[in-house]
């Protein structure tokens, strides 16, 4: 074959293709508009699923201003029945993000939900099979909607995913807010006000708590109160300090001792206490520790217990902190009077699930040499990285960022 | 009838069209649909190529065929690829790229340089015919074993007694060899021509 | 952005875990049907995969930019550009195919996987770099599948082993079916 063949070959396949196409070009007449509604359909099918009377959607994510990153598409039912929305969300757990689709009638009511993608590895619809149906009619406060327990971080991923969804909604004005009670707004502040409380969950209430929290980790307790007409936030962290909010969120403690003392009650029945481990591990870490003394702190993080000792003559303040990273974790941490780390301890770094590879090649008494010395100004977060290990370096992070706070607290004197 | 038969499967006896078009057999061959969508689609492009091939074949010099074929034969597969879509368009979705790379199938080329090259439009046509349904009968049964047991289904619906005992292996690209193979030993078998067919291949 | 450890995960998907010709089944006619010497087969592999490289390369922006507007022109765009981009390959590499392969690499380059890697690829949306390494990846999947298979036939095979109605293609079939198991394992 030379050149001209070449040449005249291409000319020959242009001509059979200019001829088919031109036989396309007329056949799509006739079936373009009949895959197009095809693929509309496929399109649809999950919308369909969470809002079966709909005729026919539009998809409005493009016009939308102020779309939380989360939300993937929303989608107008074109007869004004209402609008669905796909999210998703994700937590440590996922292999991929979940994704949730979900209907929105015209005034603002979830009338239909599923979830369309979950690879986290606990399911928490084998833990609670009707989690998902309690969305259903609720509107955007998503009252009396919790957690599951025992899969707490796949469900705060899934209501939170909800919740992106409607704020998508409500911020372009095309449903009208759900109007939240006392109640709700007051246990959607505990994270923030609380943070070291961590997989909170129900327990019992009793005379005017009207419901109460505790944390997984045994960081406090969180009680709603009511008191005449109004409700109000009670916290108290793990050595028994108590805190008042009310709905705005502003300190009432000292207006309201009352509650204070009804949800101090209430939590020193079902505290743990975890004094006695931590007297424990100072006297290991300092054979000489002497003078052993309690301290209540006014912080609400992961620090459990606090207490104040003296060796060879100096004094220094003994920390326990419970952060969650692959599983419980328990920090101790000995801080000297000028705010340095003394010594750091944990009753387990790695677990063996988390990454086999770290968990071999770590060097325990090298990670704790890492921290000594480190004060809250030198502290970077780099001494609590563990290769491999994300989760638990996390968790390390917040526990020895929390048992600064806890330090500060005492030497501020606040 | 049967000499006519034999004869066409000889010239792509079952194990050589097989192995040209093993591709696409197999990967038609996870669900009926699919199989007989294939089939159709191989069937009707084959005859339709045929057709045309044994028209024009003296008018397109001889350095030229191998193109010109394969792009007459794309635009018959392109065809049958937009009605599916607008028809059958579940078995475009199972499908995918294999209903497009039809157009590129040695089988189908095979039968238009060798076949409608040489001879008129009848011989072309009748062969095209067997080869086609000789290919989709393999695909259909395939499937038929294929789906029944590899995902407990006929036609896409579930056949509920059989769906705590899939075989998932069977679903899956294994599953299609296997299954081929097997089906390919047993008509060797049942026809006990294989010595006879082999040897007449290289004519 | 693309890493080094993507750029090989995406090759070694092509050679392994994706293999087209064994978990796919676009071109597997053309291997199955190999009856090439190992050396041929690595010539015919490479020469297939720089076809699978220019043909994406010129695809993708085809896709891109023209065939949006007339989906329907996809396959019948491909297999045009396909077609010239092996002709005029053969042209300029004729010495070359002809001392190993004589006048068959037109026959083979025109094989399932070639055209079935262009619609992949731009059905999934990958990116124009993206496209050139999966290419690649896929393409050298294809010549270690067609070596392997060679090797296999140079191989001497008890053929009394083989229950008769087996021998043959089904064999062949059965020998693929295993290959390909082992490369799904691949896949956890």
């Amino acid at each position: 074959m030379n050149i001209k063949h070449l040449i005249n070959t291409i000319l020959i396949l242009l001509a059979f293709a200019l001829v088919f196409s031109a036989a396309m070009f007329g056949l799509n007449f006739i079936t373009g508009p009949i895959i197009e509604e095809n693929n509309k359909g496929a399109e649809f099918a999950p919308l369909l699923a969470v809002m079966p009377d709909a005729d026919n959607f539009e998809e409005i994510t493009s016009t939308l201003a102020g779309v939380p990153e989360s939300v993937i598409a929303v989608y107008k039912e074109t007869s004004g029945r209402g609008f669905v929305v796909r999210t998703s969300a994700s937590t440590q757990y996922s292999k991929e993000p979940m994704e949730i689709t979900f209907g929105v009638t015209a005034d603002g009511k979830i009338c239909g939900i599923q979830l369309d993608v979950y690879t986290d590895s606990i399911d928490f619809r084998s833990k609670d099979a009707n989690y998902i149906d309690s969305y259903l009619e609720k509107d955007s406060a998503l009252a009396d909607i919790g957690t599951v327990s025992g899969a707490t971080y796949s469900s705060t991923a899934f209501k939170d995913a909800v919740s992106a969804g409607f704020s998508a909604l409500i911020s372009n004005s095309l449903i009208v807010e759900g109007v939240k009670s006392d109640a709700q707004i007051l246990s959607e502040m505990i994270p923030t006000l609380a943070p070291g409380m961590l997989k909170t969950e129900e327990v019992a209430a009793s005379g005017n708590i009207e419901k109460a929290w505790g944390a997984g980790n045994d960081a406090g307790f969180a009680y709603v109160v009511k008191n005449g007409d109004a409700s109000f936030l009670a916290l108290v962290n793990a050595t028994g300090v108590c805190k008042v909010y009310d709905v705005a969120g502003a300190d009432v403690t000292d207006a309201q001792s009352a509650i204070a003392d009804e949800a101090k009650a209430h939590a020193s029945a079902n505290q743990k206490s975890y004094t006695e481990d931590l007297n424990t591990r100072v006297t290991k870490l300092f054979a000489d520790a002497s003078d052993i003394a309690p301290i209540e702190l006014s912080t609400f993080n992961t620090v459990v217990s606090a207490v104040s000792f003296k060796s060879n003559g100096a004094e220094y303040y003994g920390f326990y902190s419970r952060s969650i990273g692959f599983h419980q974790m328990d920090v101790f941490f000995v801080i000297d009077a000028n705010g340095a780390i003394a010594k750091m301890d944990a009753k387990q770094f790695i677990f063996e699930e988390e990454y086999f590879a770290a968990f071999g090649g770590m060097n325990n008494g090298e990670y704790k040499a890492g921290f000594e010395g480190l004060t809250s100004e030198t502290w970077t977060g780099d001494a609590a990285v563990i290769a491999t290990a994300t989760m638990t370096s996390n968790a390390m992070k917040q526990s020895t960022e929390d048992a600064f706070a806890a330090f500060n607290s005492i030497k501020g004197g606040n | 009838m049967k000499n006519f038969f034999k004869s066409c499967l000889l010239r792509g006896t079952p194990s050589m069209v097989l192995a040209l078009g093993s591709g696409f057999v197999m990967a038609s061959s996870a669900d009926i649909r699919a199989a007989l969508g294939m089939g159709a689609a191989v069937l009707i492009s084959m005859i339709l190529t045929s057709i045309v091939v044994s028209a024009i074949h003296k008018l397109i010099p001889a350095y030229a065929k191998l193109p010109v074929y394969l792009i007459i034969i794309t635009g018959f597969v392109s065809i049958i690829q937009m009605l599916w879509q607008a028809f059958f368009p579940i078995v475009v979705d199972m499908l995918g790229a294999h209903l497009a790379a039809l157009a590129v199938s040695a089988v189908i080329y095979r039968d238009a340089e060798e076949v409608a090259d040489h001879n008129g439009e009848w011989t072309s046509i009748k062969t095209a015919l067997t080869t086609g349904i000789f290919l989709t009968v393999i695909m259909v049964i395939c499937a038929l074993i294929r789906e029944t047991l590899g995902n407990a289904s006929i036609w896409g619906v579930e056949i509920p007694f059989l769906a705590n005992y899939k075989v998932s292996a069977l679903a899956g690209a294994f599953g299609a060899y296997v299954v081929l193979a097997c089906v390919l030993a047993a008509i060797k078998k049942l026809t006990g021509a294989e010595e006879h067919l082999e040897g007449e291949e290289h004519e | 952005m693309l890493t080094i450890e993507m750029i090989f995960g995406i090759l070694l998907a092509g050679l392994l875990s994706d293999n087209y010709a064994l978990l796919h089944f676009l071109g597997t006619g053309a291997v199955m049907e190999n009856e090439r010497s190992t050396k041929q087969s690595i010539i015919l592999g490479l020469g297939t995969t720089l076809v699978m490289l220019i043909t994406n390369a010129i695809c993708w922006p085809l896709n891109t930019y023209v065939l949006e507007h007339v989906p329907y022109l996809q396959t019948m765009a491909f297999v045009l550009v396909i077609l010239i981009v092996v002709e005029v390959l053969h042209i300029i590499a004729k010495k070359l195919l002809d001392g190993y392969c004589h006048a068959d690499f037109v026959k083979f380059a025109i094989n399932g996987a070639i055209l079935g890697l262009c619609i992949h690829n731009v059905e999934h949306h990958l990116t124009y770099v993206e496209t050139l390494i999966t290419s690649l990846g896929v393409g050298l999947g294809l010549m270690v599948t067609m070596c392997v298979f060679a090797k296999l036939k140079d191989e001497p095979v008890d053929e009394e082993a083989i229950p008769a109605s087996f021998r043959g293609l089904p064999i062949a079939l059965l020998t693929a079916g295993m290959i390909a198991l082992a490369l799904l394992a691949l896949n956890f």
